[in-house]
């Protein structure tokens, strides 16, 4: 330091100094320079109106609250319903303490179950299909490639009709335009966790309204709630046949009848 | 024959559809691989050119720095030092060959924490020489934490089934550290293992940080935040009865940062400060010797020569530096007690300079813009949270340390990250740096690689 004087002394602590502040801006600043975009590495496509949601994060959740990444703005969904994780060996979904519960092609699941592409992922009413093209399901049985050109909802029912030989009805949530099939013959509505479609809702009673196939007709009968069951804005005393179009009101939850959902 | 000429324009429009988005995914093909990225092999790779350069300029910069270290040190220890500093230099250099040439990994956050554990070590070797091999061991230890967290992250399974036995061992480590600690400068939380010792809350903060950022599915269940709150709880009540209030208030602010990215809640925030406010008054008013800790307070210049003898030395002198400093060795900082560990932001402002000072104080703001920043692009919501709070932990411990030793807050004898002499300090900061590495998809070649594979073809 001695050999360098009292202005060569100044001149090196300047350049010192100046270049600590140089380095430590440059090494951090080279953090920030960040030109990925966005990377699409999943998709979910909602079944009811054919909408598909990207996913571009390795997690996400899904719910009713407006918190959540995907929102499903249902009532039979939960606030907090599931969360979809991509980890070691494929996707998984969890089940964060949601009311109704999740089913993966048509199982019902218990915390977590692995999700493959192609796989049709129901949330109360609403119904979801995954697409990941690098997982795929390894037994091909449960994912026939012959209906892989058909929409993921479709491609359930016509599996539905071929096995029972015969229509399959649906019901359209109205909100929402979410959708449930009707794939057996007896479906009770209300808001107990026992019931087939569940409306967490306190304006529907927790035994609501039972829907009935007899023969190739539905027939829908109030089960004493308090709010009554309407069917196209009259009050359903004893049971009434189901036609095409009819419009059910369960508790303030409107839903739209359609006979033959393959047709339409 | 109409319908056939359809069918035919029909055919003629879909071929052309065909070739139109072939071209335009071969385009996108080339386009998305970022200029500073190669595919080669099928492999996605860094280049490595600008680390280089980068890697050249901050020996020369550490080099310059050790060579103004050694002015005012007897000519006996020279040989001893040079040769550490100069291990240092090889330490970094056997770093940047590994992760930066042969692994390929980006050295930007590295490269900031070479140069800050070198002031530190510049600092050491100045004012005590012969401590400067403790202090060497410590930050190329802190490096090797450091690489080994960075890797144990990789794997978001491995770090869910590690986090519970992780908390309790911390838990564990603070319990052991009452009962075997003696009081040493008022506090009780140094733990002396044979010849040498250990400040087991300086480790504990890597896993409070561990413990407390979780995956999505965990915070989305109530049980879990439950779990954390208790294990919060119980860190700070037992920092509290080491007497060590520093560590307990870096502890408590972390907390608040944790639960507010966890809840996304800011009233759960107010709530939470208001039962701490309470439990602080509480605290005061029925055990006066907490209170008499802070007894110099704003009152610093009435005791300049008793209790405020070390913050106004640090005033006084850290204004001698100016701008550019007086050079290393040349500061009167030094003699004071403590000089290189609570003192040493006056050590570095009377001797480096205001402008190191500053750059200093820049790169712990800069972290956490980055961890906020490149939160949304994280892999899981536990790198995001657990970046966010590292970053914010190693800001606030900066704050209270340099705002302590300027008495605009309680003095409260926490370190200075990366630059106070100290190995549970520099291992704690170098551990907290891995969480803000982490953060970044970068880092992990096998993730940006699927990244891509997945693009080509949605």
């Amino acid at each position: 330091m001695e050999m360098l004087g009292a202005y060569g002394g100044l001149l090196f602590r300047v350049l010192l100094c100046v270049s600590i502040l140089f380095f430590l801006l440059i090494s951090l600043l080279l953090l920030f320079n960040r030109n990925y975009g966005k990377n699409v590495i999943a998709r979910f496509i909602n079944a009811a109106n054919g909408e598909a949601v990207d996913i571009s994060s390795w997690e996400v959740s899904l719910g009713r609250a407006k918190t959540c990444d995907i929102v499903l703005n249902n009532p039979t969904v939960s606030r907090f319903h599931a969360v979809v994780v991509r980890r070691g060996k494929g996707w998984m979904i969890f089940d964060t303490n949601s009311k109704t519960g999740i089913t993966v092609n048509g199982k019902k699941i218990d915390k977590k179950a692995f999700i493959y592409d192609g796989d049709i992922i129901s949330m109360g009413t609403s119904v979801l299909s995954f697409r990941s093209p690098l997982f795929k399901r390894a037994d091909k049985k449960e994912n026939p490639p012959a209906y892989r050109d058909i929409p993921a909802d479709r491609r359930v029912v016509a599996a539905a009709k071929r096995s029972s030989g015969s229509a399959i009805s649906a019901l359209v949530n109205m909100a929402d335009r979410s959708l449930v099939l009707l794939f057996s013959e007896e479906y009770i509505i209300g808001r107990a966790s026992d019931c087939d479609i569940v409306l967490p809702v306190m304006t529907v009673s927790k035994h609501q309204s039972r829907l009935v196939k007899e023969g190739s007709v539905w027939r829908l009968s109030d089960m004493n709630s308090r709010g009554g069951t309407q069917l196209n804005g009259l009050d359903v005393i004893g049971s009434v046949p189901l036609r095409g179009g009819d419009v059910i009101c369960a508790g303030g939850i409107y839903f739209k009848f359609i006979e033959n959902y393959m047709s339409e | 024959m109409a319908e056939n000429v359809k069918k035919k324009r029909n055919s003629v429009y879909a071929s052309d559809q065909k070739k139109r988005t072939a071209k335009k995914s071969t385009k996108k093909q080339k386009n998305y691989i970022p200029p500073d990225l190669e595919l080669k092999k099928g492999k996605v790779r860094e280049k490595i050119g600008k680390w280089f350069v980068l890697m050249v300029f901050l020996t020369l910069l550490e080099a310059a720095m050790d060579l103004s270290a050694l002015n005012g040190i007897a000519e006996e220890q020279l040989p001893t030092v040079l040769l550490l500093l100069g291990g240092y230099l090889a330490a970094q250099w056997v770093y940047y060959i590994v992760a930066g040439l042969m692994l390929r990994r980006r050295m930007e956050l590295e490269m900031a924490g070479f140069l800050l554990s070198n002031i530190s070590l510049v600092i050491t070797a100045s004012v005590y020489p012969d401590r400067l091999t403790t202090q060497l061991v410590a930050v190329i230890g802190g490096i090797l934490v450091f690489a080994f967290l960075v890797w144990f992250m990789g794997n978001v399974n491995r770090v869910t089934v590690s986090r519970m036995p992780i908390g309790l061992a911390a838990v564990g480590l603070l319990a052991l550290t009452l009962v075997l600690a003696e009081y040493n400068n008022g506090a009780k939380n140094w733990l002396y293992l044979g010849s040498f010792s250990i400040q087991p809350s300086e480790i504990v903060k890597v896993a409070f940080v561990f413990v407390g950022a979780a995956t999505l599915d965990k915070i989305q269940n109530t049980r879990s935040i439950a779990k954390y709150v208790v294990f919060a709880m119980v860190c700070v009540g037992l920092l509290f009865l080491m007497l060590d209030f520093g560590t307990a208030l870096i502890f408590f602010a972390t907390f608040l940062i944790i639960a507010f990215l966890r809840s996304g809640d800011i009233k759960t925030i107010v709530l939470i400060c208001t039962a701490a406010l309470m439990g602080g008054v509480f605290i005061i008013l029925y055990k006066p010797y907490v209170a008499n800790r802070f007894a110099t307070y704003r009152h610093i210049w009435d005791y300049i020569d008793a209790g405020g003898m070390q913050q106004t030395r640090t005033i006084i002198y850290s204004l001698s530096g100016g701008l550019f400093g007086v050079g290393l060795g040349n500061g009167k900082l030094r003699n004071i007690f403590a000089a290189t560990e609570d003192l040493v932001f006056g050590v570095v402002c009377e001797e480096l300079g205001m402008i190191t000072a500053i750059a200093i104080l820049l790169a712990y703001v800069l972290f956490l813009i980055y961890a906020i920043r490149s939160a949304k692009y994280a892999r899981s919501s536990f790198y995001a949270i657990a970046a966010c709070s590292a970053a914010g932990m190693l800001l606030f411990q900066a704050i209270l340390n340099v705002f302590g030793v300027m008495d605009i807050l309680p003095f409260t004898g926490v370190t200075l990250p990366f630059i106070s002499r100290g190995g549970s300090s520099m291992l704690c900061s170098w551990g907290l740096l891995a969480f803000l590495k982490s953060v970044d998809i970068r880092t992990y070649p096998k993730v940006m690689r699927e990244l891509y594979q997945q693009k080509e073809r949605i």
